[in-house]
């Protein structure tokens, strides 16, 4: 491998990176096709062993609209087919607490490792860009399942992604969260203003409510589909109390309960992840030597996109990784940038980014970190994103808000 | 889907077996295009992309459309990947031989702006590469970007170029050969 293969590789990739697709895409090739695409319903029921407790309302008429949910049902259906096109996956991570006796409700078949078409992928990182799942619109979010396969130390496996770029990494607690691992009923993914407790859950659980220390009981939301082989469950109760969530089966029975007492916000360095080796390239001067990653947000009205990577100061040592930042407003005014250095040596770096009407504070979080939100001094909340790319040592926060008026940063793990 | 909140009714409970009977081979085949699809999408969007084509997506709607006609082309999912990825070259191919012969009908358009975020995550030295990239013939750009990006082998960019894996070596040769001389000659 030479220079020149190098900067083709990389600048291949950058530019691959703008192109987006769109949601619709399923539909419109069915629609060109002339076909709609995806199992009758009784052939996704019968192979989809997730699909116990769902409503039988998703006939054939729904499967045009729903097509993409019905390709990722058929992920499990066609398990051998899809073992030359996914990857290594494991499906186990997903439904390994359900009830190994019962056949229809078994995990399916695990996927097994690609053909040749997968032969070099480890040089296309991503973190959330391999989805295995529909996509499916939740409380105000799109939710997917991702193949991943980051450089973060054992984070690689599926992840539960959300388009407020947080993420769920497979394994123990140090990692975080996987979609639902090994043994879970149900497991609490992050805290949304707005929105509350959410998370993933078998999809037996038909109901969540939040039993609330004072004996009021709140009732939340329960998102089944054909499409996702867990249920996605948000309960939006006052997060300064304690509270037991219960989650329930069709049949009225509690599935399994959750305790939330009230914890103080995490630090955002706790348990960081060792920096790998210093191989990254200065970020401004000479180009982008590692992959950027886009981070859109949008602020009382103000759209706005922010760049990422991470970088070596021309001439530095070890010690001269630095997260650097381009935003600006979608077809507003230039961009702005900024750099933080200094990042191995482990300290909270944050700055920020003026961009006019808005503007944006930014740093580096620990894996267990997955919420980030800046509280201002009238209450007012702003959800922050969680930024991830090819080869970051950390994730990246990124919370926009009018940074002139006082604030605080509250960040959560999934303990919140 | 559907939303179920803790106070709407019970749904009902799992299809029993008799649901099994209704598979059919055709349906079975729309369901692995559909795994298929959520596999390698955006990569083929991305590919349409990377080769120059005006709208990628509707290369990669339009390769995966005919793959659903073809019923019974699943029986090897491996063969399917390379007939979309094959596809998609040849479509993008054609669409840009197609721009070609418009454009010398139309009056020249004026150059897109680079957007502001076009600008930050394009520095000047992708640009070149890239610029470079795009003035290499069709059947060469396609093979440096299969060998690179998508990190085919060579019997693989052969059998989505349709073409012998020495003419693949030649290509992306002859390519890089090209590629290394303009970025020189920028120098």
């Amino acid at each position: 491998m030479n220079d020149l293969e190098d900067r083709l590789r990389t600048a291949l990739r950058a530019q691959a990176e703008e192109f987006t697709v769109s949601p619709e895409a399923w539909r419109r090739t069915t629609d060109r096709a002339g076909t709609r695409a995806g199992a009758p319903a009784g052939t996704r029921r019968r192979l989809l062993p997730f699909a116990s407790g769902i409503s039988g309302s998703g006939g054939r008429g729904r499967a045009g609209r729903f097509a993409p949910l019905a390709a990722a049902a058929a992920v499990v259906a066609l398990a051998v087919a899809t073992a030359a096109v996914a990857g290594t996956g494991s499906w186990h991570d997903l439904v390994s607490s359900r009830p190994a006796a019962a056949p229809k409700d078994g995990p399916p078949t695990p996927i097994g490792r690609g053909g040749p078409g997968s032969r070099g992928r480890e040089a296309i990182e991503q973190t959330c860009d391999s989805p295995v799942s529909a996509v499916v619109s939740f409380a105000g979010m799109s939710v997917w399942i991702s193949r991943s396969h980051s450089t973060l130390a054992g984070l690689t496996g599926l992840r539960l992604c959300d388009s407020h770029g947080r993420w769920s990494a497979p394994g123990g607690a140090a990692s975080g969260p996987a979609v639902l691992p090994h043994g879970s009923l149900a497991l609490p993914r992050g805290v949304d203003p707005g929105l509350g407790l959410w998370g993933s859950a078998i999809t037996s659980v038909t109901s969540v409510t939040a039993d609330l220390a004072n004996g009021r009981k709140i009732a939340g939301q329960v998102l089944l589909d054909h499409g996702f082989p867990v249920a996605l469950w948000e309960v939006n109760y006052p997060l300064n109390d304690s509270a037991v969530i219960v989650f329930g089966n069709a049949a009225g029975q509690v599935v399994t309960t959750l305790n939330r007492p009230v914890t103080p916000p995490v630090n955002p360095l706790l348990h960081p992840t060792a920096l790998p080796p210093a191989d990254a390239g200065p970020c401004v001067g000479n180009g982008w030597n590692s992959a950027a990653a886009r981070a859109p947000q949008t602020v009382d009205g103000h759209q706005t996109w922010t760049y990422v990577q991470f970088g070596r100061a021309a001439g530095g040592g070890a010690n001269s990784l630095s997260l650097c930042a381009t935003a600006g407003l979608l077809n507003g005014s230039t961009g702005y940038s900024t750099t933080l250095p200094g990042l191995a040596a482990g300290q909270l770096a944050a700055g920020e980014l003026d961009l006019g009407p808005t503007s944006s504070a930014m740093g580096i979080a620990a894996p267990a970190v997955t919420s980030v939100t800046a509280v201002l001094a009238d209450g007012k909340t702003y959800a922050g994103v969680f930024v991830h790319g090819r080869g970051f040592p950390y994730q990246v926060w990124l919370v926009s808000y009018p940074t002139t008026e006082a604030a605080t940063l509250l960040f959560r793990d999934v303990a919140w | 889907m559907e939303i179920l909140d803790a106070r709407s009714p019970a749904p009902p409970g799992p299809p029993g077996p008799s649901a099994s009977s209704a598979s059919s081979a055709s349906s079975a085949d729309d369901a692995a295009v559909a795994v298929l699809f959520q596999a390698r999408y955006q990569e083929m969007v991305r590919l349409a992309g990377l080769l120059g084509a005006d709208d990628p997506e509707d290369v990669a709607q339009e390769a995966f459309a005919r793959l659903l006609r073809r019923h019974g082309s699943l029986r090897d999912t491996e063969a399917a990947a390379g007939y979309v990825r094959a596809t998609v070259c040849n479509l993008t191919r054609n669409r840009r031989r197609h721009l070609r012969v418009a454009s010398l009908r139309a009056p020249a358009a004026p150059p897109d702006a680079a957007s502001s975020e076009q600008v930050a995550i394009f520095r000047e030295e992708h640009r070149e590469v890239l610029a470079a990239l795009s003035r290499l013939p069709a059947r060469r750009r396609e093979a440096i970007v299969l060998r690179y990006w998508l990190e085919l082998s060579e019997s693989e960019i052969a059998a989505a170029m349709g073409v012998s894996t020495g003419t693949v070596k030649s290509q992306v040769s002859r390519g890089l050969a090209a590629l290394g001389r303009a970025l020189e000659g920028q120098a």
